[in-house]
């Protein structure tokens, strides 16, 4: 039986997204102070019109729905998602404004592929984009990284019981410390210190190419912020193509690879605990699944001839192939050259480790390496019990920071989701074939949204059909939270219009 | 309460510049790992060239 829910909890949740809504606002004066400083003023005035909406709403609803009472699991999983659908329809406001987007569903889409480090654009004229832009939406792929959650954990809910709720519910499980408000303060120490770090050696590359130093470095950090946060966006529409910089290709490589792992891996790494990179599950799984990609890539380039030495294929063929396993969306080559050029075995291994994806607990997407690794050593469990005496007790491990043992209930919801992802992948790119797109590129761009990657083949632009744009939307959401938050969130719209109400004592 | 009182070591803090120097070997720790797959990527791909021709 469903229960409507009361008016109570309405307001527990309304109070909840008005709080994500106020860290979109305060995260919108960045942008705003580099719209000044390079006086931008019209820019100036879209992000003034942006944060007004975001601090009227958090009013709103915190004079509306005072309450008194902290969340519940059930509450934590709807301000997730909901949060995110209100972040992505208010920090969407300067977007539109810019004057760059042929409707507000663009800019809500480029909002989604921002927050949810996907990297797919429907921006127009990007090379000509202002400062205050290009610095809004880099810092909201880099702030998504971290999660929405995070930001709002790490500054407007400390010291609630609710803050728990909210951090789990946006797919991320893991915490680093006892403390949830401590995890998440960790998880923006690991990621700063990564930023100044990255972007000095960004800057230097840059610098080396000959690009001028203040626009170098504002290159720099957006690139830093695209990479480490597996987003992909890079501040020209040429993506890393426009830089033709072996060094810039480097170290952005190394950033997003290191960005897509665990941030219990790093901070298990950081602390001490060394031997975790060569022991975790999540790396071993990255490093087979990234090298069997390899022996695909090298086959399909192969039989067409292509990027034949060894410095082409790590530019073109690796980076990208890398880029899409890591979920992380910056490219070397044109989008249409994974169609027309990479061959059908190539593009398959880039659309497959796009679907294997990240690490669990990072900024990445996909089916996870956790996940892989827990499925892998169940069927090898599955095989030698079969092969062992009735009476043997066959029992698999995996080794994720601590040893986990595989039982039916993390095998079974392991299953869910990568099945999960596996339907909407699939559904998107029959979406895509029924609008007359060929397979191939219909399943490239669907599972690049749905695993959150943001590398395309052409079909995503401003002028792909509204419907596809949608369930796009829907894709990079719904992936990013990994569905049981979206679940919540659908139960929570069916209870309201159809559940049963609760009698309650007085 | 001292730490006499509730007869317990006291936890002894670590320096910053240890902690700091800690998650420097941290990133270089990282980066090495990510040398180390790319290169293996390139050796296959290498491999592959050889068996190929």
């Amino acid at each position: 039986m469903i229960l409507r829910p009361t008016r109570e909890d309405v307001k527990l949740i309304g109070r909840g997204i008005g709080r994500v809504i106020l860290g979109v606002g305060l995260i919108m004066a960045i942008p705003l102070v580099v719209s000044i400083l390079s006086t931008e003023w019209s820019t100036v005035l879209d992000f003034l019109v942006g944060i007004s909406a975001c601090v009227a709403f958090w009013l709103v609803m915190e004079i509306t729905c005072h309450v008194k009472r902290d969340l519940t699991w059930f509450h934590g999983l709807i301000v997730a998602s909901g949060g995110w659908l209100a972040a992505m329809l208010f920090g969407a406001v300067p977007h539109f404004l810019s004057g760059h987007f042929k409707s507000y569903l663009d800019s809500c889409f480029d909002l989604m592929s921002g927050y949810t480090t996907t990297g797919l654009f429907l921006l127009q004229d990007l090379d000509h984009a202002s400062h205050g832009l290009n610095m809004w939406r880099h810092l909201l792929t880099y702030a998504g990284g971290q999660g929405i959650i995070v930001i709002a954990l790490t500054f407007l809910f400390a010291g609630t019981a609710g803050a728990l709720k909210i951090y789990v519910s946006e797919g991320k499980e893991e915490k680093l410390l006892p403390n949830v408000v401590r995890t998440a303060r960790a998880i923006w120490m690991i990621s700063l210190t990564y930023l100044m770090v990255g972007s000095l050696f960004i800057w230097i590359s840059l610098l080396r190419e000959g690009m001028p130093v203040v626009r170098g470095l504002l290159h720099s950090v957006w690139l830093f912020m695209g990479a480490w946060s597996t987003g992909g966006f890079a501040p020209q529409s040429l993506n890393l193509l426009y830089y033709h910089s072996f060094w810039v290709e480097l170290v952005t490589l190394i950033v997003f690879v290191i960005g897509s792992f665990n941030f219990a891996l790093h901070y298990a790494v950081w602390t001490g605990n060394r031997r975790e990179i060569y022991r975790n599950i999540e790396v071993k799984s990255f490093t087979t699944t990234i090298l069997l990609g390899t022996v695909m890539l090298s086959i399909g380039f192969g039989k067409f001839g292509l990027f034949t030495n060894l410095g082409e294929f790590f530019r073109k063929g690796f980076y990208n192939l890398a880029s899409g396993h890591t979920t992380t969306g910056n490219s070397t080559v044109y989008s249409v050259s994974f169609y027309r050029e990479f061959g059908f075995i190539a593009m398959w291994a880039v659309i497959l480790a796009m679907a294997i994806g990240a690490s669990a607990c990072s900024t990445g997407g996909g089916f996870k390496g956790l996940r892989m690794g827990i499925i892998f050593k169940y069927l090898r469990g599955e095989v030698r019990r079969l092969a062992s005496p009735e009476s043997a007790v066959v029992s698999e491990k995996v080794h994720h920071i601590q040893d986990i043992w595989l039982d039916d209930p993390l095998v079974k919801g392991t299953m869910f989701i990568v099945i999960c992802y596996v339907v909407i992948y699939s559904l998107g790119a029959m979406l895509g074939i029924l609008y007359g797109y060929s397979p191939s590129v219909a399943f490239f761009d669907a599972v690049s949204a749905g695993s959150n990657t943001g590398l395309s083949a052409g079909l995503t632009s401003p002028l792909m059909p509204t419907l596809l744009k949608v369930y796009y939307i829907f894709e990079m959401w719904a992936g990013r939270l990994e569905f049981i938050s979206i679940i919540a969130l659908f139960s929570f719209g069916g209870a309201l219009l159809r559940g049963r109400g609760v009698r309650r004592k007085r | 309460m001292s730490s006499k009182e509730t007869d317990r070591e006291p936890v002894r803090e670590e320096s910053r510049w240890r902690r700091w120097g800690g998650y420097a070997l941290g990133i270089v720790i990282e980066s090495a790992a990510v040398g180390a797959i790319s290169l293996a990527a390139l050796f296959l791909m290498y491999l592959i060239k050889l068996i190929a021709k």
